[in-house]
């Protein structure tokens, strides 16, 4: 479980959000930009750190302004794609999967096991030797997923993942991250403005506007006004 | 029927670009031509046969020796000075910023006498250091103090220039996939930069290969001990003309190597934000 209670002073206004994403959930993060969507995330994984609040993850306390804890973004086990899903470039497919294996010490079997078991997840065998310089946009969306996926993270946060990706590779990796959430029973949080990927993914809708909540629910319940958001 | 220059629109375009060509060639010419009259002051013969004259030897030795120093000193702190200079904000960090470029406007003379006013024996560190039996000024220490003093900005702005505009991104995702500060620097930001941070090294060492008047006022000319390659052209000028000519044209060839290795680089991408 994910129980985020977050406040933070932003150069237009505050943010103040508090949520809870259950394991194998997929929480979708909507709204305009400039909302605080990817403040949010960036609080929960340490790379900002909120003015007041609490960032629990399966009962583990990440961040408490009250008792002064802060753990550091890279004990916290969270698999985040980033805008930018920063692809290293000067490395190949199958050494960007690796990178956080074995930051981790991991066992030289174990890290090929799940390099190839990503790369299959992700339909991208056959890119495991190219340099990450060369892909497309949407082969980079699929290896930083399985890049973030591949370290088997307590959360996944996704910051609009699927722009890159055409249609049936949309599909395709969406119904992915469905299952590798669900497998790994892990809470989920996917930041999009396509009210499409919030029906298709999402468990759950959280809507910000200038940083506080302005709906919440089921993505067919989302009332029509809620669907214009500007992208 | 008007011949077609003398129609107006078209002797207006010949007559540009007749200034244009006549602009590009004297430019050309006035940056060309004395290194080119370099080569035909001497023949090859007598080119070759002068690499072996030991004044010619000694100062190349040296050169390359106090040069390549200058340079791994600049690279080992400069590197991660530019680092955390760039990553993080401190008090006077304008300050800092204004005296890394301060040695590239600094005559080098001028930057020879401030060496000496301060490490040399009556120097204001150097009388301290001379009570120990240290003597920096007119060693060949005092050639790589002023090499580096000179040099070192090449290669300082280059790296902070770097460092700030890679993306964020790249190292945020590292550290989110659980990489120490130090693996992050050593796998992510170092080898995004390299090509850059490498022809910033590349014209550090260029600048500190022909570097002249700070050496001259800080370390004197003292051959095989701080006589470098620009100071055995000054003195082969008034002594063996051969000599000197030989040197410019084995720094000509140096420079040369240096413009394209440079080119080369920088031409090559950086994943910048």
């Amino acid at each position: 479980m994910l129980e985020a209670d977050i406040h933070k002073q932003l150069r237009d206004f505050s943010l103040n959000v508090n949520f809870q994403v259950k394991p194998g959930e997929i929480l979708i993060l909507m709204g305009e930009n400039g909302s605080g969507k990817s403040t949010v995330l960036n609080s929960i994984s340490g790379l900002l750190t909120p003015d007041t609040g609490s960032v629990s993850l399966a009962g583990t306390l990440l961040f408490n302004s009250k008792h002064a804890i802060d753990m550091p973004v890279e004990d916290r086990n969270i698999g985040y794609v980033l805008q930018n899903p920063a692809v290293f470039p000067h490395l190949t497919v199958r050494e960007n999967i690796a990178y956080g294996l074995k930051a981790r010490h991991k066992a030289k079997d174990l890290v090929d096991t799940r390099i190839n078991h990503w790369l299959m997840v992700m339909e991208i065998e056959e890119l495991a030797q190219v340099k990450a310089s060369n892909l497309s946009g949407g082969q980079k969306q699929k290896v930083a997923l399985a890049r973030a996926l591949a370290i088997e993270p307590g959360l996944l946060m996704l910051d609009e993942p699927f722009t890159a990706l055409d249609t049936e590779s949309r599909q395709s990796v969406q119904e992915a991250v469905r299952t590798s959430v669900s497998d790994l029973q892990i809470p989920c949080l996917v930041v999009t403005h396509r009210v499409a990927d919030a029906n298709n993914l999402g468990d759950r809708v959280y809507i910000l506007h200038q940083g506080f909540n302005r709906w919440e629910g089921r993505p067919s319940d989302m009332p029509d006004g809620e669907m214009q958001l500007p992208a | 029927m008007t011949r077609w220059f003398l129609r107006p629109d078209n002797s207006r375009r010949t007559l540009a670009v007749i200034g244009a060509a006549f602009l590009i060639i004297v430019v050309t010419l006035y940056l060309a031509l004395p290194v080119a009259a370099l080569f035909f002051r001497i023949t090859p013969d007598l080119f070759f046969s002068s690499l072996s004259d030991p004044e010619v030897q000694s100062a190349l030795r040296l050169s390359l020796i106090t040069s390549i120093i200058s340079l791994g000193i600049v690279i080992l702190v400069g590197t991660p000075f530019a680092y955390f200079h760039s990553r993080t904000a401190y008090p006077g960090k304008m300050i800092v910023d204004t005296l890394i470029d301060l040695p590239l406007v600094l005559p080098p003379a001028v930057a020879g006498v401030a060496l000496l006013v301060l490490y040399g024996r009556v120097g204001f560190i150097g009388r301290y250091l001379n009570l120990f039996g240290i003597t920096l000024a007119f060693t060949t220490v005092a050639v790589i103090m002023a090499q580096i003093f000179v040099s070192s900005p090449f290669y300082l702005r280059q790296a902070k220039s770097l460092f700030e505009q890679l993306d964020p991104a790249y190292e945020h995702t590292a550290r989110t996939l659980g990489a120490s500060p130090l693996r992050i620097f050593a796998t992510i930001t170092i080898p995004l930069t390299a090509s850059g941070l490498v022809s910033g090294a590349v014209m550090t060492f260029g600048r500190a290969l022909g570097e002249f008047g700070a050496t001259i006022m800080f370390a004197g000319n003292l051959p095989g001990v701080t006589q470098t390659m620009p100071l055995a052209v000054y003195i082969g000028m008034e002594g063996n003309f051969i000599v000197g000519i030989t040197i410019s044209i084995l720094l000509v060839l140096i420079s040369f190597a240096i413009m394209i290795v440079v080119r080369f680089l920088a031409s090559r991408e950086v994943p910048l934000a």
